[in-house]
């Protein structure tokens, strides 16, 4: 028997038909009108999706490294393999495939649970264990160790939130831990800016990006646990406020990356994928915050919409028309 | 901001980052055609008959020419190179602009963040409608004095020099002058870090801004100035 929706549908015939014909285009999650520009829908994933792009992909489901997701953005076997996963899926033709390798297709809101999210610092974690090794100058300020450090903190607060939904005081507690959760992320962030700062024009080396790559998703991590506790404890308006200021960051750090001032040669491919993935990383904050306004005016409630995504086990895509 | 305008944000730093990376690569593909053109018409007809015909007293004419000959050959092809870019740069930035639907306003905001888009290396002032003012060489003389000042050197201990010598000389200078266009062209972030270490450079040779990131910033600001055209403004 199917699942009863109740915010959320299968994308109907004529947004397809709009998709395929041109009238309509896919920018980030939100579905766009060509011609006004005005958005008609949001799209939103569902865990079918991950499962079916990631066997697709061959990737770790995950974290992949930085490598797997350069070959998996040029690998035109990939992308068609993608596409012909199943039918609704052709609307993702026209998005690319570079933000996957650092949170999914991040339509709508993150679907990764808690104990998905964990899982994946533990595979970030360990290839900076990999990587830090060969970075000398890394090694030498111990600024690996503090990346680690923090790892186990945000591997703490994660544990912790798995069992927020059976909190007796779960807004207080999930407040606090979204609260730390966004001083690590700011700790993060500094040591990411560090990396970013020491790096000579041009020059930048692989392990040097993979470490920038690391971060990027453990930061990703921080904020997709963040926004997920909000919308556990139905914050909706923090969560709002929470993903325009990503979004505003991810905008005002690719203003000042560019892959031809940080790579040249063989490491350009590489630098191209990082810039790109950060470029649709403001875009996904960006469709998210707008999604969430949407939640808010609809006065839907963030439990209830996150439990409709978990309980869906057959459309890899849902909808959500704005009237 | 909101959705649109971030993803007209997006869309533009996509531009910007695109053009970037062309104009290295349209250089990096049209540098062999400058170094041939540099050997031939410079370096074998001009530098290993002067040379070889050279008393000491002639080398600082002989540097004198060489720069001139070679500033000029590097700045006509520097200038050619900034058109074919500025051509490509505007079709593409067409396509980009025509992406957005016809109605759509560029606000002060999507304008804000892209007028500050240009990366801090490109950061090198307003530019003029004159290219050939913008794509100057200014630092070749002193690279290739330095050169003729090591032959000059080398010439008290030496003169009339033996073939062997003359032979070396030229060599030196080829080298030293091809490094040194190579320098002025794409700047010395191209050159991997061990090389970079064990160059000796004049001291202000950080300070130049190599043809590359006059021309990436030409580009830019071009950009800029079109999409300021169009930015609605508040009222």
């Amino acid at each position: 028997m199917p699942i009863e929706k109740f915010f959320l549908r299968e994308i109907p015939p004529h947004v397809l038909d709009g998709v395929n014909s041109g009238a309509y285009k896919v920018v980030g999650s939100v579905v766009r009108d060509v011609a006004t520009g005005k958005g008609v829908a949001f799209l939103q994933e569902t865990d079918v999706l991950q499962r079916s792009v990631g066997d697709a992909l061959g990737l770790a489901r995950s974290f992949p490294p930085l490598d797997m997701a350069v070959n998996a953005v040029q690998d035109t076997v990939i992308i068609s393999k993608l596409s012909a996963i199943e039918s609704s899926l052709c609307i993702l033709q026209s998005l690319q495939i570079g933000t996957f390798a650092l949170a999914g297709l991040n339509l709508g809101v993150s679907i990764a649970t808690f104990e998905m999210m964990r899982r994946k610092l533990n595979l970030i974690s360990e290839h900076l264990k990999i990587i830090e090794q060969k970075i000398d100058r890394i090694t030498e300020d111990r600024r690996g160790d503090e990346i680690s450090d923090i790892f186990a903190t945000i591997e703490h607060h994660l544990e912790n939130l798995k069992t927020i939904t059976v909190r007796k005081n779960k807004i207080h507690t999930a407040h606090q831990i979204e609260n730390t959760l966004g001083e690590s992320a700011k700790l993060l962030g500094r040591r990411f800016n560090d990396q970013l700062g020491s790096i000579e024009k041009g020059m930048i080396s692989k392990k040097e990006i993979e470490l920038l790559w690391i971060i990027l998703n453990a930061i990703m991590v921080c904020y997709d646990s963040r926004l997920r506790a909000l919308f556990t404890i139905d914050e909706l308006p923090a969560a709002k406020e929470l993903a325009d200021q990503r979004s505003q960051s991810y905008a005002e750090l690719c203003q000042i990356i560019s892959a031809d001032t940080l790579a040249r040669d063989e490491l350009l491919l590489p630098a191209e994928t990082f810039v790109k993935a950060l470029r649709e990383s403001a875009l996904m904050f960006s469709g998210r915050s707008e999604l969430i306004g949407h939640l808010i005016e609809c006065n839907i409630a963030g439990p209830d919409y996150l439990n409709e995504i978990a309980n869906e086990n057959t459309a890899p895509l849902l909808i959500r028309e704005m009237k | 901001m909101s959705y649109q305008e971030v993803s007209a944000q997006i869309e533009l730093l996509g531009w910007r980052d695109h053009q970037l990376s062309s104009i290295s690569e349209q250089l990096k593909e049209n540098f062999p055609q400058l170094r041939k053109h540099l050997l031939k018409q410079v370096i074998t007809e001009h530098l290993v008959k002067k040379v070889n015909d050279a008393s000491e007293s002639d080398f600082e004419a002989l540097a004198y020419q060489l720069n001139s000959k070679t500033q000029k050959a590097v700045q006509d092809w520097s200038i050619k190179q900034c058109k074919t870019a500025i051509k490509q740069a505007n079709k593409q930035l067409k396509e980009a602009l025509n992406k957005f639907p016809k109605d759509f306003v560029f606000s002060q905001n999507i304008w804000k963040q892209f007028s500050i888009a240009l990366p801090q290396s490109l950061n090198i002032g307003p530019i003029g409608d004159d290219l050939t003012e913008t794509i100057i060489v200014p630092s070749f003389a002193y690279e290739i004095n330095l050169t003729a000042y090591q032959i000059n050197k080398r010439s008290i201990v030496l003169y009339p020099w033996p073939e062997s010598q003359l032979r070396h000389i030229r060599e030196r200078l080829k080298e030293d002058l091809l490094e040194a266009v190579h320098l002025i062209v794409f700047g010395d972030d191209g050159l991997g870090k061990k090389k970079k270490k064990k160059k000796k450079k004049p001291n202000d040779v950080d300070e130049i801004i190599c043809v590359k990131n006059k021309i990436q910033a030409i580009i830019i600001q071009n950009g800029q100035k079109e999409i300021q055209e169009r930015v609605v403004p508040c009222p």
